[in-house]
C-alpha cells in the first residue's frame, strides 16, 4: 500500500477547488481527493480569509461556506488544521521574520512533513524551499 | 438488461471488476466501493466522497489575489 501524500492549501487554492471548472491543476486535485489518493490540509487561517470575503457577499455565500466547511470536516482525507503550539514552536526556530500569515502556512507544511502546497504565491518556494503547485 | 461476465472467485473472495466497467464507473486505485448483499445478489456501488457535494458550490463568487491580500491585512492588520 503506497504512503498517502499530504498537501497544504492556501485560501485561493481552497476557494477555486470548490469551483465546477477550476484550472486543470485543481481539477486533478479534486479527483485525487475524491479517489482518496491524497490528504489535504486546510489551515483554519485560509478558511477565515475566505469567510472574510464571502461575508461581504451576503447570507447565501455564508450559508454555502458553512455547508462546505461541514463537508470538509466529515471527509476523512481532508484535515482542518488549527494554528497551534506545534506550529508556534516551529516558528520559534525561524531566525528571520516573514509575513505572519505565510509563516503559519509554511510551518503547517513542516508540521505535516510535506513540501507540497497549492498556491499561486512564489514566496513559498523562495523562502521555505517548498514545492508550490500553481496554475 | 446490463452487461454480464463470469468470474472465478479466489480463495480469499477476490474477484476482478472488468477494466471497461472500472473506467465507466471511474474506479481507480484507492476508490472506495459499497457492497450490498440481498439474498443471492451482491450490488456494488462506488462510494460517493462527501467533497463531491462541494464542487460548484462557489461558482457564483470570486476570490482574487487582491481579495486574498485584503483578507490577510484584515486578520493581521499589516
Amino acid at each position: 500500500m503506497p504512503t498517502k501524500k499530504y498537501a497544504v492549501l492556501d485560501a485561493v487554492a481552497l476557494f477555486y477547488l470548490q469551483k465546477k471548472n477550476p484550472p486543470k491543476v485543481l481539477q486533478n486535485l479534486q479527483q485525487e481527493i475524491i479517489n482518496r489518493r491524497i490528504i489535504v490540509i486546510i489551515p483554519t487561517v485560509a478558511i477565515s480569509e475566505i469567510l472574510w470575503k464571502l461575508r461581504k457577499e451576503g447570507e447565501k455565500a455564508l450559508r454555502i461556506l458553512k455547508e462546505d466547511y461541514l463537508i470538509w470536516k466529515k471527509s476523512n482525507n481532508i484535515i482542518i488544521d488549527s494554528f497551534d503550539a506545534e506550529i508556534l514552536e516551529k516558528m520559534l526556530e525561524l531566525k528571520q521574520s516573514y509575513e505572519l500569515h505565510d509563516e503559519i502556512i509554511a510551518m503547517t507544511c513542516h508540521k505535516y512533513k510535506t513540501k507540497i502546497i497549492y498556491t499561486k504565491d512564489p514566496k513559498f518556494k523562495d523562502f521555505w524551499d517548498l514545492n508550490p503547485i500553481s496554475w | 438488461m446490463g452487461e454480464k461476465v463470469e468470474q472465478k472467485v479466489s480463495s480469499n473472495g477476490r474477484v476482478v471488476i472488468p477494466k471497461k466497467w472500472r473506467e465507466k464507473m471511474d474506479l481507480k486505485d484507492g476508490s472506495i466501493i459499497e457492497l450490498e448483499y440481498d439474498e443471492d445478489l451482491i450490488k456494488l456501488k462506488k462510494k460517493k466522497h462527501p467533497f463531491e457535494d462541494c464542487i460548484g458550490s462557489l461558482d457564483d463568487f470570486e476570490f482574487t489575489e487582491e481579495d486574498h491580500e485584503n483578507a490577510k491585512k484584515s486578520i493581521w492588520r499589516i
